[in-house]
């Protein structure tokens, strides 16, 4: 079933598709999902051996069509994304009798999550992740790795947590808070103090090995935020030399990529490095670690070079994002020519993005253009979509409309009085002038773009105060 | 990698009230200073989107509201005052010195190896290694100052510029006749 989705994903979301359509495709349809995960690599040109990831991409790609009825858009899309991420990591049936019950509970579940911006239903729907303790820990290791807070990451950090030690929702915020710090990887620092007991904490340390195994098997995101985390912890090992020979053979396989050690930034960082590192191994001492690190063979076992090895592999998982950001950098090996891909997207970029704004510059002071904006934006907050057909296209945002509706109603308002007076300044502050029409035109165009996307979307009814994903 | 609407909204939300304050203060702007306008807006509001937990966001701001700068003024409307600013986090003063340290080692390291005359490959490939970061670094606003987090500053710059370049062409497509 998952073999099923990746194909059906790899055929929406080819790697070397264009960038404008994929993007429509992906923002179109459910954007909602898309949010939650602020994660940038989710969103990424897919690795079609990854089937976590392929699944992600696809029902993120898919309409949110599902049995379920919207008993309202938000939790609608909350239970498919948390469904089908469960689907992926259970490969189970389970899940899907349990998707059912979600009908009932939505509303009613107290919001115990500190999540004041998603309405989440409660621990009680994240159920279905009991089943697999790797999977979030996955995600909240991912979350952490890239430094950007998320609710959704948060809830899935709960569901996690409430997976291993089955705690109560109180404790866990408070975990998840402490373990902000990105070199920690969250996911194992907050559930590793609930494995009160061997038994769990052996299952993760299976799972999170299979975790390795997978990874292994070809991809290239994530093979090695485990792997850096157990560097973290290089003590000896509880058993499973299975895994060991695993992890030592694709080590021996990433040793040819890191031919040459990267910039000579040596000594100090090594030292600050490896200062930081004993102390995320001490801290993560006392609880169980799972997966542990053997010294090459043929290495020198020390610290520093222990250190050296950590940091090496940190930057060479860090160039693999960066290769999957830079388009066309797939088949570059080696740290010099991709950066110098990277240097030349950095550039060409920029040189984007003063062009843009050049031609931004230009855009004609037009009252009667932007008069026929302000008209056709009168019926826009009322649902109907009277755009013009040249700006119909224009916005392959696909801003998520709950969004959307707060803002436009305030950017209306604040339009609207500055239109209404074109010589004398209606918006929030004074002197405003008709020479500035040119930023009216913009802003009528964003607010367009606001109100547009608000009919297509949505169907069921929407609460209007109610979510608000990130204003 | 497709950066995600919420960065865009966030960023063209900023945009926009930068460029409302950023119009009062001038009337009848060249098309020159109206694009110089435009791009530090929104230069700007891409750093702020970030809320000072990068460090390229940190550097761009505190390069644009140096006194001594052209557009100061224009960063102080935009932001509000220095108060309102989310506080510098990390760790820009302490690396500078440890820059410092770092780079005299470095040179007189590199002055031994050349002595050595050692023509090793993985010398060589070091040296062009560092070539291009030095380079990198003089791209990314304030890249002088990472050393360990360069190439995580990196991606968060590379995503920004995507997510500027995106919400701008759109508004560039829409305002064609």
């Amino acid at each position: 079933m998952e073999k099923d989705k990746a194909f059906v994903m790899a055929e929406v979301l080819n790697r070397t598709a264009i960038r404008q359509p994929t993007w429509n495709e992906l923002n179109c349809t459910s954007e909602q999902v898309g949010n939650y995960f602020l994660i940038p690599n989710w969103d990424n040109s897919v690795d079609q051996s990854d089937p976590f990831e392929s699944a992600l991409s696809s029902m993120v790609s898919s309409p949110a069509a599902s049995s379920v009825p919207p008993v309202s858009g938000e939790n609608v899309m909350m239970r498919e994304l948390i469904g089908k991420l469960g689907n992926i990591c259970n490969s189970g049936d389970t899940f899907n009798s349990t998707n059912t019950p979600f009908n009932g509970t939505p509303l009613n579940s107290p919001p115990k999550l500190n999540l004041s911006t998603v309405n989440l239903p409660n621990h009680s729907t994240l159920a279905p992740f009991s089943a697999d303790p790797g999977f979030a820990e996955r995600a909240a290791r991912f979350s952490c790795f890239s430094g950007l807070n998320d609710p959704l990451m948060d809830s899935f950090k709960l569901s996690g947590n409430q997976v291993n030690g089955s705690q109560s929702i109180q404790n866990s915020p408070m975990e998840w808070n402490s373990c902000s710090d990105k070199k920690n990887s969250g996911g194992s620092r907050s559930s590793s103090p609930e494995n009160a007991e061997s038994g769990v904490s052996k299952e993760e340390s299976s799972v999170s090995q299979h975790i390795t195994a997978r990874n292994d098997a070809g991809t290239r995101k994530r093979k090695s935020v485990p792997r850096g985390k157990a560097k973290e912890t290089p003590s000896p090992a509880a058993g499973d030399t299975k895994v060991a020979s695993e992890i030592v053979e694709s080590n021996s396989k990433r040793s040819k990529q890191d031919g040459a050690p990267v910039k000579g930034n040596a000594k100090a960082a090594n030292d600050g490095n490896s200062k930081q590192n004993s102390e995320n191994s001490k801290q993560m001492e006392p609880p169980k670690d799972y997966i542990h690190v053997r010294a090459r063979r043929g290495q020198a076992t020390d610290s520093h070079s222990l250190a050296e090895r950590v940091r090496r592999e940190k930057i060479s998982e860090r160039m693999k994002f960066l290769q999957d950001l830079v388009p066309g950098c797939n088949k570059v090996t080696g740290k010099a020519v991709m950066l110098d891909e990277i240097i030349n997207y950095v550039q060409s970029l920029q040189r984007q993005v003063e062009f843009l704004s050049m031609k931004l510059a230009t855009v004609n002071p037009r009252t009667d253009v932007a008069k026929d904006m302000f008209q056709s934006r009168v019926s826009l907050p009322h649902g109907i979509c009277s755009m013009d057909s040249s700006a119909t296209p224009a916005f392959p945002f696909g801003y998520h409309p709950l969004q959307g509706l707060p803002l436009t109603e305030t950017q209306f308002s604040m339009k609207t009085q500055g239109f209404q007076l074109p010589p004398i300044d209606g918006l929030t502050n004074a002197n405003h002038h008709v020479g500035s029409i040119w930023e009216d035109d913009l802003q009528s165009i964003v607010q367009m773009g606001f109100g547009q996307n608000q009919p297509q979307s949505y169907q069921g009814s929407i609460a209007t105060g109610q979510v608000k994903i990130e204003l | 990698m497709r950066p995600h609407s919420s960065l865009k909204q966030e960023f063209l939300k900023k945009w926009i009230m930068g460029l409302q304050r950023c119009s009062f203060s001038k009337k009848n702007m060249s098309i020159l200073e109206r694009r110089k306008t435009i791009k530090f807006s929104a230069d700007i509001a891409m750093a702020s989107a970030r809320n000072g937990t990068t460090c390229w966001s940190r550097a761009l701001i505190s390069n644009a509201s140096k006194d001594g700068s052209n557009n100061h003024h224009l960063v102080k409307q935009m932001l509000g005052p220095e108060s309102n600013r989310p506080t510098v986090a990390a760790n820009i003063a302490p690396t500078r010195r440890a820059l410092v340290c770092k780079k005299i080692v470095k040179q007189s390291r590199r002055i031994r190896r050349r002595r050595r005359k050692c023509v090793a490959t993985s010398s060589i490939a070091k040296h062009l290694v560092r070539k291009r970061t030095q380079i990198l670094k003089s791209l990314i606003p304030g890249g002088e100052l990472m050393k360990i987090r360069l190439i995580e500053e990196t991606l968060d710059y590379i995503a920004s510029l995507i997510v500027q370049v995106d919400v701008m062409r759109s508004l560039a497509r829409a305002s064609e006749p």
